[in-house]
């Protein structure tokens, strides 16, 4: 659990301890807002990242979802976690942003990328549960990149932790670019199989 | 069984890194594989979705766990909530340190708080690069600065400097905005940094390094933060601090500053803040850029205008924020002042006298024009501009200094290692020099290897005094007499009006020439085509023939007059004809720049303070600003080709700025001047800096002519010509320096065609007194570049170049002598000259009799071949190897031998 700053207890101070965090941030206490949006946002990104590829937009419809979040918090019910009610903001501003993309990519005779979303806005439509399993996948992805052998997960640290591309990690390792980015490759597509494994209750 | 045991794991690891590695294994290609064999559009289409899904989730998941502070400073900052925890940015670049310059001009000897501002702008933390890049962007405005730590679960609660309760900022608010694109944000609501381009490098050391991920050491020292102070397991608290540059104007474009809400002495005009901020852009960013380098953390801040904010996140995009304040700055109002009331408001900042001759000479208007950034820049060497500028880079360094002294306790206390010292960061030795009070006069070595690899171990100074002492000068004057009798013929050639002629004369033939190469184009020429080129071909005959017996006639090159008397003259490499003129194109661009160079130096020298005077990068932002008014590109090669003239003698920082303008023509002059600024600038920092601009070049584009260095009779310029090389490890130039060790050397006689024997000799003319030795006389108002000859028995002109009248003149679009080099040196009879002055160094070939050459042998015989030394050396260095002999064989076996080992390409 990540310690709250000195400053900002002095603002819970005003507030009902006992309360969630959620009911805090709806009555306006923003270091819980603050604190929701830290143990959130992983769950929204990754939730987001399945069908928005392009990270600045990924990022900005990130945002947006914490930011209609917070105006609507008074709206939550208990009814369902937070985590829930968070992601089917981020599944309606995804199919927003999706549905923008097919039009922008149709009007640049960019069909592939067109036929891309349009299959994003299909799965989102169609998959109401997505969101609850979520979590799940997040976890799936956790413990399939922890199964990865060393020299993968090096490889998968260097590449998405360093942002090294793999003509520098190429020379590095004395390489060959295109080895590197087939490696790469091949990994993406083991952690496709682990995910959908687990998620599927197979085992790896 | 331990889960790393796990047989099944272990195969099941083998399995993946077999597959991996391209090695088939049917059990674990699974049906991604396969379906790639039965590719249909929408197969393939799901197929770069899978792909593409986890790559993105892959992405994102580092991302938020990189940059989670990041990300929920954003969401805060665009609802406007407090963020307690601003977060660094990504490790930033270390500006190339500029070392610190050997001083050339006594006379501008920095002291006390005159010398402040050179002491900031020429120290090794200003890159020449970021001032660049910072000469667009000006204003007059308020900056404010956070700095914020490492540790993204801390807060300080108190600045680190006083003891003021930490206020969270009230438009910005908190680090997130900070830690982006603050400046964006303010412009353009809702836009946002792709985080690609903000790794946040402590975060990411903090989730993957074991020390701080895995065994729960961070939970508890963050813990121990929470609970306010130090403790006796943690750090105790980041350090966190703010430092605050304001300033408002009122109507009339005066602007108040204060730094941490003091009032600075100084006043800023809004038409004067263009170079203000230029300079203190720079001086701050390069400063922040290395401590937060050095620091692992980030720096960010807020610029703004009469209460509007710019902000940025990291100091590279301060010039983002200053290039908004600006905009916002050209919307307020101002209104016209009158001198009187300028006078009055400025009675308590200025040095009044100062002022007024400076808005005296800058127009004849009594009442201010409006505010005009682009007319003003030379309102901006007046003393209050450089007190402010003193005032707030002093204040900054302070700031930094305490703060980073601060950062390094906790860091400590953290057992946060710095970085390891490479060349994008400050080394310990320095940063220890940074944090007492002589940080600004840290000597600051260059930060590659290559460049420590040096021949030449004299100074400036001492270069300069080998020149002196193994050169000698020639005058084209002996004495003030024969410079009158000079100046007389020159002045009845003004009324014949010759040059003119001789002018028209040349117009006149080169337009039969381009008359001919029309037709030279053409494949078959028919009969009357044919009649049409004899007849031009006999026309030019004819008025080459009438130019030849005008020139005879009426001297027009008066030089061959001099040579006829002075054959001591003769073995100066002078061009005639056609080569020493240059042709209008090139000579307008020469004279325009020239004159605007000219003219922005004298404004410079005349209206600078003392301080500014001795601002070098404020110098040159001066000659840019104005060239960039007048919408000259400097970066053509006639305009190069006159800066370097120019200003190869000037202070050392512009000769630096002026290579890194050379280093951005990418022509081949360019590339020509910056390798001559590498083999004969006596100062090693711009020889290093031009090496460092050749070194993005391709080496075949300048390798000839550092070569030629070799070659010159001075062992000096092969000794830098050796370094140059060895700095650019070009090893392409590896047998040309062979082929050189069998020559001899360079300075020795050597025997000509006709029998006779020639020495190279380097001698030394003294610029200002021997005008009419490199250029012709200036027959009329009209000429290009035209230039007063100076009178021994006067004071030199101010502005020499486009003196309109009253005296003899030169034209500068004749040129019959190039120097190799110049340098400032002192004179020992200055009259009513300054004490230093230029001189020009050319290779003299002289002429020796058979005995006079036995003789130099004779004496010089042992002398060290300092010139095949240099050779060595750079083979030496170039190719790491050290034979037994340096003979030509040895080396050419040797260099074989190394050629074998490098890596074929």
């Amino acid at each position: 659990m990540t310690a709250i700053p000195k400053e900002p207890l002095m603002q819970f101070a005003k507030f009902d301890q006992s309360k969630s965090l959620v009911e805090l941030a709806s009555e306006g206490c923003a270091e819980s807002f603050r604190q929701l949006v830290i143990e959130h946002q992983q769950l929204v990104r990754i939730y987001l990242a399945r069908h928005i590829f392009c990270s600045s937009h990924l990022e900005d419809v990130a945002q947006e979802v914490f930011m209609v979040a917070y105006q609507q918090l008074k709206q939550f019910r208990n009814e369902s976690k937070f985590s829930t009610w968070l992601l089917g903001i981020a599944r309606n501003k995804a199919l927003h942003f999706l549905r923008s993309q097919v039009n922008l990519r149709k009007k640049q005779k960019q069909l592939f990328e067109a036929e891309i979303a349009n299959r994003k806005i299909l799965r989102l439509e169609n998959d109401d549960g997505e969101a609850e399993e979520q979590q799940s996948r997040l976890d799936a992805l956790k413990s399939c990149l922890d199964q990865l052998p060393a020299q993968s997960k090096g490889l998968i640290e260097r590449y998405y932790y360093d942002q090294q591309s793999s003509v520098s990690i190429a020379e590095s390792t004395k390489q060959k670019s295109s080895s590197v980015r087939m490696k790469l490759l091949r990994i993406r597509k083991i952690l496709f199989s682990c995910i959908r494994g687990k998620l599927g209750g197979l085992e790896d | 069984m331990n889960n790393q045991d796990n047989p099944r794991r272990l195969r099941a690891e083998a399995n993946w890194t077999n597959y991996i590695d391209g090695k088939s294994d049917p059990d674990h290609e699974s049906d991604a594989e396969s379906r790639i064999g039965k590719m249909t559009h929408c197969d393939l289409t799901q197929g770069h979705m899978d792909d593409l899904e986890i790559d993105s989730m892959l992405r994102e998941l580092a991302r938020s766990e990189l940059q989670e502070q990041e990300f929920v400073g954003k969401v805060l900052g665009k609802l406007d909530l407090p963020n307690p925890n601003p977060v660094p940015r990504k490790k930033g670049t270390l500006p190339v340190p500029a070392p610190v310059f050997e001083t050339e001009f006594p006379e501008d000897v920095s002291q006390g708080s005159a010398g402040l501002i050179s002491r900031v702008l020429e120290s090794p933390w200003v890159s020449p690069k970021s001032l660049l890049v910072a000469s667009s962007l000006a204003a007059a405005l308020a900056i404010t600065f956070f700095i914020y730590g490492l540790d993204p679960d801390s807060n300080s609660g108190h600045f680190a400097n006083n003891d003021k309760p930490y206020e969270f900022p009230s438009v910005v608010d908190g680090g997130s905005d900070l830690a982006t694109n603050a400046s964006d944000e303010e412009e353009d609501n809702g836009h946002s940094e792709s985080l690609a381009d903000s790794t946040n490098s402590w975060n990411k050391h903090w989730i993957l390094n074991p020390a701080f991920a895995s065994d729960g050491k961070t939970g508890s020292m963050i813990a121990d933060n929470s609970a306010g102070g130090s403790s006796d397991v943690g750090p105790g608290l980041r350090p966190i601090k703010r430092w605050k540059f304001a300033l408002d104007f009122d109507k009339f474009g005066m602007g108040k500053m204060n730094v941490n809400g003091i009032a600075l002495s100084g006043v800023a005009f809004r038409d004067s803040s263009l170079p203000l901020l230029n300079n203190l852009g720079v001086a701050v960013k390069s400063r922040f850029e290395s401590v937060q380098t050095r620091l692992n953390t980030t720096i960010g801040g807020t610029i703004s205008v009469n209460g509007k904010d710019f902000r940025f996140g990291s100091p590279d995009r301060i010039d983002l924020a200053i290039a908004k304040a600006i905009e916002h700055m050209s919307t307020l109002p101002v209104e016209p002042m009158t001198e009187e009331l300028l006078m009055e408001r400025r009675k308590q900042h200025l040095r009044e006298q100062e002022f007024k001759s400076f808005m005296a000479a800058g127009t004849d208007q009594p009442v201010r024009p409006q505010f005009d950034l682009l007319k003003s820049f030379r309102k901006v060497t007046t003393s209050d501009e450089a007190v402010t500028i003193n005032t707030v880079v002093e204040a900054t360094e302070s700031f930094l200094r305490d703060w980073s002294k601060e950062m390094v306790e906790w860091q400590l206390a953290a057992g946060i290692e710095s970085p390891k010292t490479d060349q994008d960061v400050l080394s310990d030795a320095d940063f220890e020099a940074f944090l007492t009070e002589d940080a600004m006069l840290v000597i600051k070595e260059a930060p590659t290897v290559r460049a420590t690899k040096t021949l030449q171990k004299l100074n400036a100074d001492e270069l300069k005094s080998q020149l002196a002492s193994n050169t000698r000068a020639l005058d084209i004057f002996k004495s003030s007499n024969e410079f009158k009798q000079a100046a007389e013929s020159i002045r009845k050639h003004d009324h014949q009006g010759v040059s003119r002629k001789s002018e028209a004369f040349s117009k006149q033939l080169a337009g039969i020439v381009t008359q001919l190469e029309t037709f030279a184009k053409k494949e078959n020429l028919n009969e009357e085509e044919r009649v049409e080129v004899a007849g031009l071909e006999t026309q030019y005959v004819k008025v080459a023939e009438q130019l030849d017996r005008f020139r005879e006639k009426n001297g027009v090159e008066p030089l061959l007059d001099f040579l006829e008397e002075r054959p001591e003259l003769k073995g100066l490499p002078l061009v005639m004809g056609d080569e020493c003129h240059m042709d209008a194109p090139q000579a307008l661009s020469m004279s325009r720049v020239s004159k605007s160079v000219g003219a922005t130096l004298l404004r410079f020298d005349r209206f600078a303070t003392r301080d500014a005077r001795q601002d070098d990068s404020f110098r040159f932002n001066m000659v840019r600003l104005s060239m960039v008014q007048q919408s000259r590109n400097y970066t053509d090669d006639n305009a190069l080709v006159t800066l370097d003239q120019m200003l190869q003698i000037d202070h050392p920082r512009v000769r630096i700025e002026m290579v890194d303008a050379l280093s951005k023509s990418q022509s081949e002059k360019g590339i020509e001047l910056l390798a001559r600024r590498a083999k004969f600038d006596l100062l090693p920092e711009v020889r290093l800096a031009s090496t460092q601009a050749l070194a993005n070049l391709d080496p075949k584009d300048y390798r000839g002519y550092l070569l030629e260095g070799f070659d010159y009779p001075w062992p000096a310029v092969a000794q830098h010509s050796a370094e140059a090389l060895v700095r650019l490890e070009d090893h392409g130039a590896l047998d040309d320096l062979v082929s050189l060790l069998r020559k001899p050397a360079p300075n020795l006689p050597a025997k000509t065609s006709d029998g006779t024997f020639v020495r190279r000799e380097v001698v030394a003319i003294n610029h200002m007194k021997n005008c009419l030795l490199c250029h012709a006389p200036s027959t009329g108002m009209t000429d290009r570049g035209r230039a007063v000859v100076p009178r021994w028995n006067e004071p030199l002109p101010r502005l020499y170049y486009n003196q309109p009248n009253g005296g003899s003149f030169v034209r500068a679009d004749t040129t019959y002598l190039r120097q190799d080099f110049s340098v400032m040196q002192e004179v020992e009879e200055d009259g009513p000259w300054p004490k230093i002055q230029r001189f020009d160094y050319v290779t003299y070939l002289n002429e020796m009799t058979n005995e006079e050459a036995r003789d130099y042998f004779q004496q010089h015989r042992d002398d060290e071949n300092l010139h095949r030394q240099a050779v060595v050396f750079a083979l030496r260095e170039l190719t790491g190897m050290n034979p037994p002999d340096d003979s030509h064989a040895t080396w050419v076996a040797a260099v074989a031998k190394f050629k074998k080992s490098l890596p074929k390409p």
